[in-house]
């Protein structure tokens, strides 16, 4: 089990306005798109029920919801900054399905770097999720970082966390 | 003829006044029938394959967050039904303001152009959340290339046991009148 303390988190002060994501690949499995679903209480047969999808609703198969989309990027983004990286505000454009067997690969780039009033550290950010080089879906996430070893984003509450 | 809400959000005044008095006002509270699990946390997890240990070591994550948080993502699913019960007692759709503004205004077909999440205070596991559905504003009548019809926005607001907020789901909609030549 990774320790907490002594994981790889990235610093506020670590990361530049223009900087590119490490990319990561992952393959979409039929396993993990039913259990995302259910596990986000989205029962829609889209996400598990093969023949509706393609017989009823004309998709290729099933696919992930968009709960299970925005939890990749999330889980990209505390690949990339570590436990400590606290996200603020997600906005996700699904434009393909991504089916069983795709591999998609997710990246992005810093836009901003700013602290805000309760000198909180922001990073806004772009993402893409892309299957054989085409942008299937598209994020924009608002990620704070720790500042300092004493000051973290998940110590913030109230009046101290404004994403 | 547009005014401006308490959000600050511009509203066509020539609105029905139903459809005016309802701007700002929290509607449709809807308290989960489920508290936050670590089974579905974990689950969740393993689905995205998030090694974050904060959802997969108890002990680390109250020493760093106080307790057990849920991953953001998970923000609406904790307020959505089973799909079955004995006894289907919710009598509204998870985004039913969408639905009323679709009827009140006579357009048949509308589509969510866009979902913005905001994550307040922290979801932890055994918090048990309600949602509540505010308009927030609706537009004068717009030409698109899907049709002629007015945007809306409508914020799911989702709250713990402590009435804090934790987070705030906005919902931008088209609703229209599909048009030939528009």
């Amino acid at each position: 089990m990774t320790c907490i303390s002594n994981a790889n988190n990235l610093w506020w002060s670590e990361v530049n306005e223009g900087d590119s994501l490490p990319c990561i690949e992952v393959r979409a499995s039929a396993t993990a798109i039913v259990g995302g679903a259910i596990a986000s209480r989205d029962y829609s047969p889209l996400h598990h029920d093969a023949a509706y999808a393609t017989k009823e609703a004309g998709h290729r198969d099933i696919f992930f919801n968009s709960p299970t989309l925005a939890g990749l990027f999330e889980r990209y983004l505390c690949d990339w900054a570590g436990p400590l990286g606290r996200l603020g505000r997600m906005r996700v454009k699904m434009k393909t399905p991504v089916y069983p067997g795709d591999q998609f690969t997710l990246m992005g780039r810093v836009k901003r770097r700013f602290t805000d009033e309760t000198d909180c550290g922001w990073i806004e950010l772009e993402l893409q999720m892309q299957v054989s080089g085409k942008t299937v879906s598209e994020c924009t996430a608002s990620y704070a970082l720790a500042l300092t070893d004493s000051d973290h984003p998940w110590q913030r509450r109230a009046t101290q966390w404004q994403p | 003829m547009l005014m401006e809400t308490r959000s600050n959000m511009p509203v066509d005044a020539d609105l029905p006044q139903s459809l005016l008095r309802m701007i700002d006002q929290p509607q449709y509270l809807l308290e989960a029938n489920v508290r936050v699990e670590r089974s579905a946390v974990r689950a969740f997890a393993a689905a995205t394959e998030n090694a974050n240990p904060m959802y997969w070591d108890v002990d680390q994550s109250i020493a760093v967050c106080g307790g057990e948080p849920a991953p953001t993502a998970m923000l609406s699913a904790w307020c959505r039904p089973e799909p079955w019960s004995p006894s289907d007692r919710q009598s509204f759709k998870a985004l039913q303001l969408h639905y009323d503004l679709k009827e009140s205004l006579g357009y048949p077909t509308a589509v969510v152009v866009d979902l913005e999440s905001i994550f307040l205070e922290p979801v932890f596991v055994g918090d048990q959340l309600k949602s509540r559905q505010i308009l927030r504003s609706v537009s004068s009548v717009k030409d698109t290339r899907l049709g002629r019809g007015r945007f809306w926005v409508i914020e799911v607001e989702y709250l713990n046991q402590r009435d804090q907020r934790v987070g705030v789901e906005r919902f931008s909609c088209f609703g229209y009148l599909k048009g030939d030549g528009l």
